[in-house]
């Protein structure tokens, strides 16, 4: 004797075995304007709708946060090109100074240099 | 092998909120399997409807060979949705089955699977063929 699950099963092999003649064209069904079948949607039940939006307002509060957590890394990134910024004209300046430096060098140097070939000839 | 459950839930929950979530090819098969056969599970009522429940189970019993003109008949009269869905659902499946050779799913695995998600009466609700299978 064989099972209910098994007679299920054998059911739907029957179906899947005769699908090319069980189903009549879909112009021969009853009420029928479709020529193909139209998408399948999963329906929200009725015992799902609250789940389904406190999903969607927990999933809405943390888009916020995201959005929050975003402004403020901008933020951040605005101030630092900021930092850099100032840190180019300090080392802007700082290579000012030390041409400058240098050039004074150069210039004591020269300026040494006389003595330095008077020296050498006595 | 069923799917991730959790990628299941995920999916599911974009549907019930509307949303149309694609699916590439790196998304996992038994994931979208999973998917369909839960989608089947929660109708309210099964695709094959349960007033077919008794007809179709008794002559598959009784009478086997008379079953395909039954089921005709039985086809015939669903409701349109219920018609297309169950076509779409056979023709895929069917497409299926010609890949056994790789996946192992031939007609009567996927009938295996499958079957208790399309057909149930109200009494004997299919997880209690599941239980009697499992015990």
């Amino acid at each position: 004797m064989m099972s209910e699950s098994d007679l299920i099963t054998r059911v739907t092999v029957c179906i899947l075995k005769n699908a090319a003649t069980l189903f009549p064209a879909p112009d021969d069904l009853p009420g029928s304007t479709l020529a193909a079948p139209s998408p399948v949607l999963i329906t929200v039940t009725p015992a799902d709708e609250p789940v389904a939006a406190k999903v969607e307002v927990e999933t809405a509060k943390v888009e916020a946060e995201t959005a929050k957590v975003e402004v403020e890394t901008a933020k951040v990134e605005v101030e630092t090109a900021e930092v850099d910024v100032e840190t180019a004209k300090i080392d802007v300046e700082t290579a000012k100074v030390e041409a400058e430096t240098n050039e004074a060098s150069a210039e004591e140097v020269k300026a040494e240099e006389p003595a330095k070939v008077r020296i050498s000839l006595s | 092998m069923g799917g991730n459950h959790d990628r299941i839930q995920e999916l599911r929950q974009q549907f019930d909120l509307g949303r149309n979530p694609s699916f590439d090819d790196k998304e996992d098969p038994h994931v979208v399997a999973g998917l369909i056969k839960l989608y089947l599970r929660r109708l309210p009522e099964p695709l094959l409807l349960f007033a077919n429940y008794t007809t179709l189970i008794s002559t598959c019993r009784d009478a086997e060979d008379t079953l395909p003109d039954v089921l005709k008949k039985a086809i015939a009269a669903l409701p349109l949705e219920n018609h297309l869905l169950l076509k779409y659902l056979a023709d895929f499946l069917v497409s299926v089955s010609q890949h056994a050779e790789k996946s192992k799913m031939g007609i009567n695995n996927l009938a295996t699977v499958f079957g208790p998600n399309l057909l149930r009466g109200t009494t004997s609700a299919y997880p209690a063929c599941w239980k009697k299978k499992k015990n």
